[in-house]
């Protein structure tokens, strides 16, 4: 095995030494050696690397011949292809895109304000101001026991419209799943809710002789109610499901069931989520010596540098727990 | 010619293209003298395993990008020499890790460990090769890596110069100031 480069135009790096040769006869007894797992390891992933790249050259090739003749971009000029061109990013990115899109879902409709009455309802309220103006003397206010009766009919109708949503929500929030523990707090939380929206949304019904407007207000008010009630109990059942995850992830960590800790990690579970002890999935995985569940948590970005409540590092547990691999991972992911 | 008579610059350009042949044959050719660079400066053979594999992988992920304007050995050891400082700052911070082993002694017993020579010429060998061991661990930090990275690299005042940052004139002090050192310790030995 040759040791030297065969170029002949090495740099003039002074006058040979004794020193020099003396060192380099030494070397050249020299019989350590990396050990062999990293020589496999590189040499295994370096042709991973050069069949990945004879891919894409292959598929460039065949483009070129469909969309003719392209010129070739030597390798070594430094220009990157486009990522689209690299085939693990497909479905990366179409994990990504799903990923946000269900996040949206779930999140959005806390932050949104309640919804505007809708231009039909607008409309229908401006013709109606629209027709009261126009009309040559308002009618006479009616009589105090007319208001009343209308006033209640108004009243049960809101408190109808809000049984049907408080309905529809209830559906939707039991579509989320929740545990049997926790269904009882997110009714408590509902139950309050509902009766506190009956009463806004019969309040505007006071003013009399504008049906329509009061109508709206109604709705608005219902609207109001819908918004606040599926906040509150989405938010609820969010957490759940993340401390739900997060326990999920610390027992895949521990024993190592690496693909129990990707479904978590895809269910958005907190990565770094700690235990009553403040130790992380990362800590777990390491004091229990799973050094898979520990590469792939720190491929899915978990903190190498997390300290438990001892302030503890995962990788001063995994040197005084005589994890070298573990150590060696951790120490490649940045770990102090 | 063969693929082994070729040039590192081209052997990269041809791996760069997805030839992985032309990696082993790169590698074979630089292994030791990476290896060695590492291992003597860090005097932990872990340290050292692992940083090799992090330079080889660098070396295999940054082929595409690899501009033959410079010899592929000064980007090379550019290379190992900066994972080395990384790993140095690193054990800085974490003394605790000295404990995973320092193992020169390990490393000087495979040194001498030849066995084409002879009874004597074997105990020559290893008394020598020793003896340069440990001078070479006394340097200072910063003449030991000079002196490494022209030994091992076969790198020029300038060239070690860039790569580790310093002025022309201060890499030549350094490598001046081991070669002396060197050589005092080892007329001591004999």
């Amino acid at each position: 095995m040759s040791e030297r480069p065969p170029s002949t135009d090495a740099p003039n790096a002074g006058p040979p030494d004794d020193v020099d040769n003396r060192y380099r006869r030494a070397a050249a007894l020299d019989s350590s050696r990396p050990s062999d797992s990293v020589r496999r390891s590189v040499l295994e992933h370096a042709a991973k690397l050069a069949s990945e790249r004879s891919a894409v050259a292959g598929s460039n090739q065949e483009r070129s011949t469909v969309a003719g003749p392209v010129e070739d971009i030597p390798a070594n000029l430094g220009v990157e292809r486009s990522a689209a061109n690299k085939r693990w990013w497909r479905p990366a990115i179409f994990g990504a895109l799903a990923a946000a899109g269900l996040a949206g879902l779930l999140i959005a409709p806390q932050y949104l304000p309640p919804r505007a009455p809708s231009t039909v309802a607008q409309s229908e309220v401006e013709a109606t101001r629209r027709a009261a103006d126009a009309a040559p003397s308002p009618p006479a206010a009616p009589p105090p026991l007319m208001a009343r009766r209308q006033s209640m009919e108004k009243d049960r109708a809101a408190a109808d419209n809000a049984a049907v949503i408080a309905e529809s929500v209830r559906d939707k929030a039991s579509s989320y799943a929740v545990p049997p523990e926790l269904e009882s707090l997110a009714d408590a939380r509902n139950a309050p809710a509902v009766t506190t929206g009956a009463t806004t949304v019969a309040a505007p019904a006071e003013a009399p002789g504008a049906t329509a407007a009061t109508t709206t207000s109604a709705g608005a008010g219902a609207t109001r109610l819908t918004d606040s009630l599926t906040a509150k109990p989405a938010g609820g059942v969010i957490q759940a499901r993340s401390r739900e995850s997060a326990a999920a992830l610390r027992q895949a960590a521990e024993t190592g069931d690496v693909q129990g800790l990707k479904v978590q990690v895809a269910r958005s579970a907190d990565i770094d989520a700690r235990d009553a002890g403040g130790r992380t999935p990362l800590m777990l995985a390491t004091l229990h010596g799973q050094l898979r569940a520990v590469e792939a948590l720190l491929a899915a970005g978990a903190d190498a540098n997390a300290v438990d409540e001892g302030g503890v590092t995962p990788l001063q547990a995994a040197v005084n727990g005589n994890q070298p691999a573990i150590a060696a991972a951790l120490r490649r992911a940045g770990a102090r | 010619m063969t693929v082994a008579d070729e040039s590192d610059e081209d052997l990269m350009a041809r791996y760069g293209r997805g030839d992985a042949a032309a990696f082993e044959v790169l590698y074979r050719r630089h292994e030791m003298r990476v290896w060695r660079y590492l291992e003597r400066n860090l005097r932990n053979r872990a340290t050292a395993d692992e940083l090799m594999q992090e330079v080889w992988f660098a070396v295999a992920r940054e082929a595409k990008r690899y501009e033959p304007s410079a010899r592929f050995t000064t980007w090379l050891f550019t290379i190992a020499h900066h994972r080395m400082i990384d790993s140095i700052r690193k054990s800085r911070r974490q003394t605790s890790l000295d404990s995973l082993g320092h193992e020169s002694e390990a490393v000087v017993e495979q040194l001498t460990a030849d066995p084409s020579a002879g009874p004597y010429a074997a105990a020559l060998a290893r008394d020598q090769a020793e003896a340069l061991m440990q001078a070479v661990e006394t340097l200072p930090a910063e003449q030991r890596e000079a002196f490494l990275l022209q030994v091992e690299g076969d790198l020029s005042v300038e060239e070690i110069a860039a790569i580790t940052h310093t002025n022309f004139e201060t890499t030549k002090s350094r490598l001046r100031y081991a070669r002396t050192k060197l050589r005092e310790l080892l007329e001591e030995h004999a």
